[in-house]
């Protein structure tokens, strides 16, 4: 399956999702171009963190279309309409293309930092053990972090704890990479220094999707925002304008009561 | 005063043989069934899952002793000329799967949601997944219960006496019609079970204490 | 159908019932002497476990070890062929319920002590700083909230008890266990016999667990 070039990184079609009776994606459709950076915020219940865990398949998505590159992600959609399951190992290989971030970090407790980044590359990806490791020094040196590893998940600060995560996830060398909340388990002294980590991502061209409270760095680094209410795309476009300007009522209740709580 | 013990410790000794192989066998071969079966559930789910489950609450609802004599009558009839002694290791064998399935089964559902999401996240399939995450997780909380239940088993090895199988209690048995020294030999006998079930029960007690510091 | 029935061996199951409910009658009455003297020996046993008083602590310590650690069979044995030499010529019966009582007794114990200990720190001192003595914290706050948390472990525990009543049968009791094989070994009759026996168990355990699961919730609804 070859990639195509003239298609978007990540392209959403009608996708819809529902727990039980809870419609959650109520038809979402978007595209994020190649090195493009997309801010999702939105209230809590929107659908933005399920949204973002489609794109990984760790939710499955009811109907509609998810490609990355192209390639259909979970689902194949015949021409005829219907919906054909990937196989595991396919579902596998997309996913090792894009890399997430949870809130919780979930590092593995049982391996220590080095073993953490280098676990994936050399069991999914058959990378070289030495050529992992020198990869994982260098993904540390960048996330500021070389000194650390040898240690283990429980020694380390939330903070350090997802910095690790996130040179995890590049170990894989992703095409996209996933923040779910990455900030809102952490004290608030040390969400700058991951914040910092993602920023330097950003610059350097990663595509990146970013659901996050943190209002300001959505404004700063995102390329584009997208506000989700209710499984829907409210509004979306150039951070500054539609921070400034926001023109649906749900979008300027929601910053208002941001705004009113961090003054 | 223990010298009736002492003088028939030499044919105890040998039951005490009999019984620790009974054990290694049914045991050792009930573990291994019990744990493929319970990682199998936790992992697959589904119908597999639910006749796995099928087998856990049947043998699990039904004494050892009943299955023993099950075993005992039911092979040679349907024309398995196997010995006693391997009818009851059969039922052996089945009672600790049933038992061992469930622990190994809560185990793995016991490791985080999150530890899988994140494996699968990073494109690990399911085996690999199993191996580098699951169950080096899973292991610490399998071991202390995996023990106490070897504690059960060896101690259910002594009912195969009940059906004619040959072993340590059997022989204590056999000791006491002789001699009728039913306290010597019993308090005796008693005392070398402890022997090997008591040093389980504290292995399994010190773990399962590491493993709630550390957690 | 009647072939298969037949096959089965349901004419002639059905022809030795009263045997067999005689047996099982046995059982219950045995489960249901041997629960009733495992749930008070236990309850004897964990004030003086956690009296915190070494000579009394570490007899009874040893005591439950022993007997948590050897077969329930040689203690059955070791009450059936012992006490008469003692001048105790208890009918089987009693020894077989002694036995069970004494081994549920132990493991009991340990679970009644796991549910206190399990009450926090907070809950005592709460209480005691309310002014209320030991006695009535203990009564009237700690044993409630340890009481929900240990009726499921007893449950599974009076569930093993139950099956354990098999066990008898070596010393010559005619309960459920020893009746099949008896029918068995007098008529010639084939395994059938001990599905059979193997169903009603089933059967019988699977009720007290559904007892003890509604009794539970309505332990749980009340309070």
């Amino acid at each position: 399956m070859s990639t195509k070039p003239d298609m978007p990184m990540i392209r959403v079609r009608g996708v819809y999702k529902s727990f039980g009776d809870l419609k959650v994606l109520d038809g979402m459709s978007f595209d994020v171009a190649r090195g493009e950076v997309l801010a999702i915020i939105g209230p809590s219940g929107s659908g933005k963190s399920t949204m973002l865990r489609c794109l990984n398949f760790l939710e499955e998505h009811d109907a509609g279309e998810i490609l990355i590159e192209g390639e259909p992600l979970g689902y194949r959609v015949l021409d005829d309409g219907r919906r054909v399951r990937e196989s595991e190992a396919e579902i596998a290989r997309m996913r090792s293309n894009v890399g997430m971030v949870f809130q919780s970090f979930n590092l593995f407790p049982h391996r220590n930092v080095r073993e953490n980044i280098t676990m994936a590359p050399v069991s999914v990806k058959n990378v070289d053990k030495a050529e992992a490791n020198d990869r994982a020094e260098a993904l540390l040196e960048k996330v500021g972090l070389a000194e650390k590893i040898d240690e283990y998940p429980s020694r380390l600060s939330g903070g350090q704890q997802q910095r690790v995560a996130i040179a995890r996830a590049l170990a894989m060398e992703p095409k996209v990479m996933l923040f779910d909340e990455v900030t809102s388990a952490l004290d608030p002294e040390l969400v700058g220094e991951v914040l910092t980590v993602m920023q330097k991502l950003a610059e350097e061209g990663m595509t990146m999707v970013i659901v996050t409270h943190e209002m300001q760095f959505a404004h700063d680094v995102g390329d584009r925002l997208m506000f989700i209410d209710r499984g829907n795309i409210v509004e979306e476009g150039d951070p500054t304008k539609v921070f400034s300007m926001p023109e649906s009522p749900r979008l300027k209740e929601f910053l208002h009561r941001f705004s009113a709580s961090f003054g | 005063m223990f010298d009736v013990l002492i003088a028939n410790l030499p044919y105890l000794m040998k039951g005490t043989l009999q019984t620790l192989w009974l054990a290694l066998v049914g045991v050792g071969l009930g573990t291994f069934l019990g744990t493929v079966l319970g990682v199998v559930s936790a992992m697959v789910g589904g119908a597999v899952a639910a006749l796995i489950a099928t087998y856990v609450f049947v043998i699990r609802g039904i004494p050892v002793l009943v299955w023993m004599f099950l075993a005992y009558y039911m092979l040679p009839q349907l024309g398995l000329m196997v010995g006693d002694v391997t009818a009851v290791i059969g039922a052996l064998i089945l009672y600790t799967g049933a038992f061992v399935t469930e622990i190994a089964r809560g185990a793995v559902l016991a490791v985080p949601r999150h530890q899988t999401e994140a494996a699968k996240a990073l494109g690990m399939r399911k085996l690999t997944m199993l191996r580098l995450v699951i169950l080096p997780q899973a292991v610490s909380l399998f071991i202390p219960p995996l023990l106490n239940n070897s504690v059960m088993m060896i101690k259910a090895t002594s009912y195969v006496s009940v059906v004619g199988v040959w072993e340590l209690t059997y022989a204590a048995r056999e000791v006491v019609e002789r001699t009728l020294a039913a306290f010597q030999i019993f308090l005796g006998v008693m005392l070398i079970y402890f022997l090997i079930c008591y040093p389980l029960t504290l292995a399994a007690r010190f773990l399962e204490k590491r493993y709630s510091y550390e957690h | 159908m009647d072939a298969i029935l037949d096959f089965f061996g349901f004419a002639f199951i059905q022809s030795q019932l009263p045997r067999f409910w005689d047996g099982f009658q046995l059982t219950l009455a045995i489960s249901a002497a041997s629960m009733v003297g495992a749930v008070m020996w236990g309850l004897a046993l964990v004030g003086p476990r956690m009296s915190g008083v070494p000579a009394i602590v570490v007899p009874i310590m040893s005591y439950i070890e022993l007997v948590r650690n050897t077969p329930l069979l040689l203690q059955i044995y070791l009450f059936y062929f012992g006490l008469p030499l003692l001048g105790l010529p208890l009918s089987a019966f009693v020894c077989g319920v002694i036995a069970i009582a004494s081994q549920h007794g132990a493991f009991l114990c340990e679970i009644y002590r796991a549910g206190i200990r399990s009450i926090s720190r907070q809950q005592w001192e709460g209480a005691l700083a309310l002014g209320m003595t030991r006695r009535k914290a203990m009564r009237q706050v700690i044993l409630p909230q340890a009481v929900l948390k240990v009726v499921p472990p007893i449950g599974n525990q009076l569930v093993i008890l139950i099956k354990d009543t098999s066990l008898v049968s070596a010393i010559g009791i005619i309960e459920l266990t020893l009746s099949g094989k008896m029918v068995i070994e007098r008529s010639g009759a084939s395994f059938e016999v001990f599905l059979f026996i193997a169903a009603v168990y089933l059967l019988l355990t699977t009720t007290f667990g559904v007892v003890l699961r509604v009794a539970e919730n309505r332990l749980r609804a009340r309070q």
